[in-house]
């Protein structure tokens, strides 16, 4: 009994001894440490290990965790690439997910973007995160079709609540008329920049404006020609320059409030992930 | 010992973002710069009405804005604004923008609405005026 | 059977020299990558040996591979975090100590001055150190130099004999420096004087040129009665460029001071052949 028990032990040897020989560059122990990598968010270093991998052994899998970490460090063309590959492989439900999200990221058109076979789902959970993320898209492009009920089917009742009030902002954005900032200041200086809620330089403006008119005015009554063209001049640089800031104004208003209602809805899909279950973007303990 | 070991474990994935691009040896230098815009006493100029322009901005830096103290609050100061406002549309457009900025300049009260740089100056650059502004110089 | 047993062992042997062998073998080739200047390799290699190093018996150099490489590139931060890791490991006093006044010099180099003071405290009242006062003296004093303050680094260093050359460039810094407060003075006496006093010639006479001139013209309007003129010129032009002229008294020899600041740590980084950060 303790020869077998001690024959069994030695058999072992030849195998440690050749793994060892080969280093700490065999497949399993790069893949193990490419892993670890991926675990520890070093991501360049963890694709670099797979892509390492990938040419002496292709496959799905590897391919499929150098797009997650092209995406975790936010490169989402390349992720797109990876995910396009694999859209009819092992991984092709997962991979179809993420490049709609890699499309939403890259503020490209999803329509354009899914084939007939993109919304085919085995795998329920993911149908549901394909079809919740679609929707997502729906709203942020402000489209007037984003149906209520179809929220109402696809989300939990909070989120669908949340999600409703934010179609509804994208798609009636409150934004100001640069052309009406225009013509309130042409009307009176400054109008237009309190319009844009821009009230101390709309305030300024008018007082600027008014007191070199006032100069002129003034000038001009007393007899003093020269001074009142210098103040009239003055004037119409404070006048022509009020209207030209208000439509300036009023268009990075517009631009600010986008940003922001993008920047919040961004920041709310982040934190839901995308309706993304997180297990298929790597698992880690 | 385990407090340490517990910042280490936690602040490891906030250093993860540096290496996530390839980089190389890095030139340290003792010595400190601060990277602000800074004037450009130049006269060259393409053509001959941004060479008068020019002049005229100069020989006022010299003579006045550089010997009267530190009265804009902005970067780039209302002349350079005026100037690259100009280069950046034409004489109507740049000088429009540099009307509209006098008057902000004149508004004490609302300095919150900019960007403070290094030197304490509130940015606020010509091309988030511009009618063809790019998006994302307006922030 | 006895014999089978010490064959066994044999084998078990050879099996941990060939572990040993190839993660000796990866230091080497991390250290090589290092040398060779690619440093985000080295790190790779590194984080690669420190992952299959089990035992964690390569944890000291690995990780002060790693914070090296980092500091090569500038990426001051995590060579401090992988300097961190190097002291948990440290084997024995030197290596702990070696490893502390790596993370100072960083410190010093990105300007922490108040860290670097707390960590010297710090080391100076650790009895492990008690031998080594004249070298955290050194430290500190490059903090000090770092932080500006030249007259804490000429006392401090000349507490070190070994130091006297670094000592003595920092005494000719505090000759050549302008005092902002002398310049500033000289300036609400004399306008532009202080400008002059910096070396700024120019600007100090067109400054005494505008003050003479508003200043004339001021006077001239009050002794007209022309009060309003007078009150006019006199605070919106006057007083306008006497400020302007205190503001630059100011802003030169603040300026001139940070040149000389600035020109003493170039020269110290290409020259000194002392340790240095």
């Amino acid at each position: 009994m303790q020869t077998i028990f001690f024959l069994s032990l030695l058999s072992l040897f030849p195998s440690f001894l050749f793994s060892q020989d080969s280093a700490l560059f065999t497949p399993e122990k790069r893949k193990a440490f490419a892993d670890h990598l991926f675990c520890e968010k070093d991501y360049l270093r963890a694709s670099e290990e797979y892509e390492g991998l990938q040419s002496v052994n292709k496959s799905d899998s590897l391919s499929y965790y150098i797009g997650l970490c092209f995406l975790k460090m936010n490169d989402y063309e390349k992720a797109k690439d990876y995910f396009s590959q694999l859209k009819n492989s092992s991984l092709g439900e997962e991979s179809r997910l993420l490049f709609l999200k890699t499309s939403f990221l890259l503020n490209k058109n999803i329509e354009g973007e899914s084939d007939s076979s993109s919304n085919q789902f085995m795998n329920k959970e993911l149908k549901t995160s394909f079809r919740r993320l679609e929707l997502a898209a729906q709203i942020k492009a402000g489209m007037d079709q984003t149906n209520p009920l179809s929220l109402n089917n696809h989300f939990e009742e909070s989120d669908a609540q949340i999600l409703k009030s934010f179609a509804d902002k994208f798609s009636h954005p409150n934004s100001k008329s640069p052309f009406a900032a225009a013509l309130f200041s042409t009307l009176l200086p400054g109008a237009g920049k309190i319009y844009t809620k821009n009230y101390g330089d709309g305030i300024t403006s008018l007082i600027v404006t008014g007191l070199f008119t006032f100069l002129w005015y003034d000038n001009f009554r007393a007899g003093h020609p020269t001074r009142a063209w210098i103040f009239a001049g003055l004037t119409g640089f404070f006048y022509w320059g009020s209207v030209y800031g208000s439509y300036i104004s009023a268009r990075n208003y517009n631009l600010e409030k986008e940003e922001e209602l993008n920047n919040e809805f961004q920041s709310y899909l982040s934190s839901k992930n995308y309706f993304i279950p997180t297990e298929i973007e790597g698992s880690c303990k | 010992m385990k407090i340490v070991w517990l910042i280490l474990v936690f602040s490891f994935s906030l250093f993860a973002q540096t290496d996530w691009q390839r980089w190389q040896r890095t030139e340290i230098n003792y010595s400190e710069t601060v990277n602000d815009s800074k004037r450009s006493y130049s006269l060259h100029a393409d053509d001959p009405f941004e060479f008068l322009l020019k002049t005229a901005a100069v020989t006022y830096w010299f003579f006045i804005s550089d010997v009267d103290g530190d009265n804009c609050p902005f970067d780039p100061s209302c002349s350079s604004f005026f100037l690259e406002s100009v280069k950046a549309s034409n004489i109507i457009e740049g000088t429009l923008m540099f009307a509209d900025r006098f008057t902000r300049d004149f508004n004490v009260l609302n300095r919150s609405d900019y960007r403070v740089t290094r030197k304490g100056r509130l940015a606020d650059p010509p091309e988030k005026y511009l009618l063809t502004t790019v998006r994302s110089k307006v922030k | 059977m006895k014999s089978f047993w010490l064959l066994f062992i044999f084998l078990i042997s050879v099996e941990t020299g060939f572990a040993q062998l190839q993660l000796e073998k990866q230091l080497t080739f991390a250290e090589s990558l290092f040398v060779q200047e690619k440093y985000f390799d080295a790190i790779t290699e590194a984080k690669r040996l420190s992952f299959f190093d089990i035992t964690s018996q390569y944890s000291f150099r690995v990780n002060s591979l790693i914070a090296e490489s980092y500091r090569q590139g500038g990426k001051f931060s995590e060579a401090v975090h992988y300097f961190t890791k190097a002291e948990i490991a440290a084997n024995n006093v030197k290596e702990l100590f070696k490893t502390k006044i790596e993370i100072i010099k960083i410190n010093i180099l990105r300007r922490a001055f108040y860290l670097v003071d707390h960590q010297l405290d710090d080391m100076g009242k650790d009895a492990r150190f008690a031998a080594d006062s004249s070298s955290l003296q050194y430290w500190r004093g490059w903090n000090y130099l770092f932080h500006d303050d030249w007259e804490k680094a000429v006392e401090t260093l000349g507490k070190i004999d070994s130091a006297a050359t670094l000592k003595n460039i920092c005494e000719e810094v505090q000759k050549k420096k302008y005092s902002v407060s002398f310049a500033k003075g000289l300036s609400v006496v004399l306008p532009g004087a202080g400008q002059i006093y910096t070396g700024n010639y120019v600007s100090g006479v067109l400054s005494l040129g505008w003050n003479v001139l508003l200043g004339y013209l001021t006077v001239q309007a009050f002794s007209a009665d022309r009060a309003f003129d007078g009150m006019a010129i006199g605070t919106l032009l006057w007083l306008r460029f006497y400020n302007g002229n205190l503001s630059n008294a100011e802003k030169f020899a603040v300026e001139k001071n940070e040149l000389i600041k600035n020109e003493t740590l170039d020269y110290l980084q290409k020259n000194y052949q002392g340790l240095k950060p």
